[in-house]
């Protein structure tokens, strides 16, 4: 069949965004060594805490539910020289320092109005900082530079931005736990009763879900961003997150008067807003409560009621390569959206889970959204509820290929005339050239309805791109 | 759509309070079988901890001390049964050597006894303490008495037998005439010919096999000699002699002490050799 100008022009652009790719592909050795901060500071593989990075396994998981450190030790670091194993440690910066890129090379949307194809830089470089202050001090500092980022601003409207600065998370977090760590006297220790950690403390831009069975931040599959009509700042394609995470509500605008995304990450579920948030472990019970300031609040908070949470979590398995959560949350955010000019109430409740199976790593969030407070003549044309489900599969191939599968679906609230359903299927095959460095190969297809609906303005989407950390 | 939502919802919600309910009764089950290790025959156990040690009821609370520490920090790679199926562990070494240490197989990569013994209480506190560099974690700073009260616990939790108390191997100190020289350097590199070290770490040290299993039928890569940074059991000059002494059990490299017998001291000229090829 003879191809198309345009084809050849794909092709072409294909083809040169492959090479530079390929080059780096080509001189990168393909061993599996540790790298990024953490690992470089414990002299560990990032499979000691990752099944592969960002998801965590269960020693990940403990790890940073001790506050970055090593269970059941100490290790601040305002000591001179720490002695980690058998490595004089002095205090270097690559130890706290962190980098991660990702993004798609190439994309191609199609089905959708009007069908699309990109290639592009990694979107998302981030830098992390990320230790210990004292044994009972952490912090946790992000940098990012984020492009094709989808804002929303007044009158539904939406802005595409690029930005640097400080990222979806910065924050000090606080070991209130009694000490029984270390070198405690031992009758002490058998006294302390059922194993416990924390009470940890979280002050700054947090993301609450962190602990919750299916963590917002943790995503394999990254989040591809939408489209607007720059001309009017109109949206023609919501960005493609997991939808159990998402607003859900057509036509809500923020407390400042900036539109929502459907598709954003809010609430519980946010990436990262300003809030306090508490939690500690006793046996295989973890509690979680903490209020957050409200979605994008930031200092010009309006309203000055504070959203709280709480969300509660067990863990089971820890044998036979087993492991698993369930958790369930409940979130009031306070006043916290606008529909028109009246402020609201949004009540978010769900349940997550995760079950690790030797390389198989299932887990899900079903989230159901309930708006509360609709001025009366805005109540008959707004649905009031929102429902949404993301579930995904990962399995580990080989020691080189990781396959992901992830279904999404969200029962969308707000305005009738607006609203629309969606359902997507994700198919995402990752090569780890190293075991930080990976390249993806995702597919995902709107196997719900197509229309000129934001939320359904596609058929398929296919995207290769990078996931590096440093 | 409503009715769906409301569905899911109790579905979701039912499956939510099962699994509460079962993870409870997992746990309750699990203590009962593990409150004090994993005992078998308690009076044998209590016989164990005299001889290991001494004093009882010090070394009991040590266990007991241990027990909480393996649950919070060591069961997430080696299990709650210490066969080293913990929820982490198989993400260590997916489809290759090494995965974490089946204490109840009584196979010890690191020790100081000859291959095939346990190790000492002090070779499992060593191992504790220092990490292995890429797969487990420094526990320095729990402390020495933490470090000794999770050895004691493994020991008798999993282990279920008489740890020997010292080695018949003979360690030559690494001084007088058993220092660093040329000539030394020399010898060790015709001992790492006669030993046929090359067949698995290669003529340059830099290993290169790819067809070793390990008791377990993972594949083994032999360590590359010219890095340190891969020295499972340790870079000191100290811990690489006890490393060709006795072998990593559970691997194809073997312990070679009963090569060096009598002539103890020749195994530095081998530790030397290694050094040099690390530029050391």
């Amino acid at each position: 069949m003879p191809k198309s100008p345009a084809w050849n022009v794909i092709g072409i652009k294909w083809l040169i965004s492959f090479m530079p790719m390929l080059f780096l592909l080509s001189i990168l050795p393909t061993n599996a060594e540790a790298i990024p901060a953490f690992a470089r500071k414990y002299d560990l593989s990032c499979t000691s805490c990752h099944t592969k990075a960002p998801r965590l396994n269960a020693f990940g998981e403990a790890f940073h539910m001790a506050g970055y450190q090593i269970p059941q030790t100490e290790e601040g670091e305002l000591r001179e020289k720490r002695q980690i194993g058998r490595i004089v440690s002095e205090k270097t910066f690559l130890n706290i320092f962190a980098l991660r890129a990702t993004g798609n090379f190439v994309e191609s949307i199609s089905g959708g109005h009007p069908p699309e194809t990109n290639l592009a830089l990694p979107r998302e470089i981030e830098l992390y900082f990320a230790g210990t202050f004292t044994e009972d001090v952490s912090y946790f500092f992000n940098l990012s530079h984020e492009a094709d980022t989808i804002e929303g601003i007044d009158n539904g409207r939406f802005e595409k931005t690029t930005a640097f600065g400080l990222g979806k998370e910065f924050f000090l977090m606080f070991d209130l736990s009694p000490s029984h760590r270390g070198a405690t006297n031992m009758h002490e220790i058998t006294m302390t009763g059922p194993m416990r950690m924390g009470p940890m403390i979280m002050v700054g831009k947090v993301d609450p879900s962190t602990n919750f069975s299916y963590p917002t931040n943790r995503q394999f599959i990254l989040d591809q961003p939408g489209r607007i009509d720059t001309n009017n700042g109109t949206i023609q394609r919501f960005t493609l997150s997991p939808y159990a995470f998402s607003a859900k509500f057509f036509g809500l605008s923020t407390g400042e008067g900036n539109t929502i995304e459907v598709t954003k990450g809010v609430l519980y579920n946010t990436p990262g807003d300003f809030g306090i948030d508490v939690h500690a472990m006793l046996g295989r019970f973890m509690l979680q409560t903490g209020v957050m300031q409200g979605i994008d609040a930031g200092s010009a908070d309006i309203n000055e009621k504070k959203d709280p949470y709480v969300m509660t979590r067990v863990n089971f398995g820890s044998r036979n390569y087993f492991s698993g959560s369930a958790s369930a949350l409940a979130y009031w955010g306070n006043d916290t959206a606008k529909v028109g000019n009246d402020l609201v109430d949004w009540f978010r409740t769900g349940v997550s889970g995760n079950i690790k199976y030797k390389l198989l790593d299932l887990y899900g969030a079903l989230i159901w959204d309930k708006i509360s407070g609709l001025p009366a003549a805005t109540a008959s044309v707004f649905d009031e509820t929102a429902f949404g489900m993301t579930l995904e599969s990962d399995f580990i191939l080989t020691d080189r290929y990781l396959l992901s599968l992830r279904y999404d679906r969200m029962d969308a609230g707000g305005f009738a005339n607006q609203k629309a359903d969606g359902e997507v299927l994700t198919l995402q095959l990752r090569k780890y050239f190293r075991d930080n460095y990976a390249v993806y190969l995702r597919d995902s297809v709107n196997i719900g309805r197509v229309s000129t609906n934001p939320l359904q303005n596609f058929r398929n989407l296919i995207a290769l791109g990078v996931d590096l950390d440093f | 759509m409503c009715t769906l939502i409301k569905t899911l919802k109790r579905i979701s919600l039912l499956c939510f309070t099962i699994v509460l309910m079962t993870s409870t009764a997992i746990r309750s089950q699990e203590m009962d079988h593990s409150s004090m290790g994993n005992p078998t025959d308690e009076t044998q156990d209590q016989d164990t901890m005299e001889k290991m040690n001494g004093n009882r009821d010090g070394d009991e609370m040590a266990v007991m001390k241990g027990k909480m520490i393996f649950s919070m920090s060591c069961v997430y790679c080696h299990g709650s049964r210490g066969e080293g199926d913990g929820a982490a562990s198989m993400f260590l070494g997916p489809y290759s050597h090494p995965r974490p240490n089946n204490f109840t197989s009584g196979i010890f990569k690191f020790r100081s006894t000859e291959s095939g013994e346990l190790p000492l209480l002090s070779d499992l506190m060593r191992t504790i303490r220092e990490g292995i560099p890429g797969y487990m974690p420094s526990f320095r700073n729990m402390g020495e008495e933490g470090l000794r009260a999770v050895a004691l616990y493994i020991a008798k939790a999993f282990i279920q037998a008489d740890l020997p108390t010292t080695t018949s191997i003979k360690y030559v100190k690494h001084v007088g005439p058993y220092i660093y020289s040329p000539q030394s350097v020399r010898r060790g590199e015709i001992l790492y010919g006669i030993m046929k070290c090359n067949e698995c770490h290669g003529a340059d040290g830099k290993a290169g096999r790819t067809d070793l299993r390990d008791e377990r039928k993972l594949m083994v890569h032999p360590i590359d000699l010219t890095r340190q940074e891969t020295f499972g059991n340790g870079t000191s000059h100290e811990d690489i002699y006890r490393t060709i002494m006795t072998g990593l059990d559970g691997t194809p490299m073997p312990g070679y002490s009963d090569l060096f017998k009598g002539e103890e001291d020749s195994a530095w000229d081998l530790v030397h050799y290694i050094l040099s090829l690390q530029g050391r």
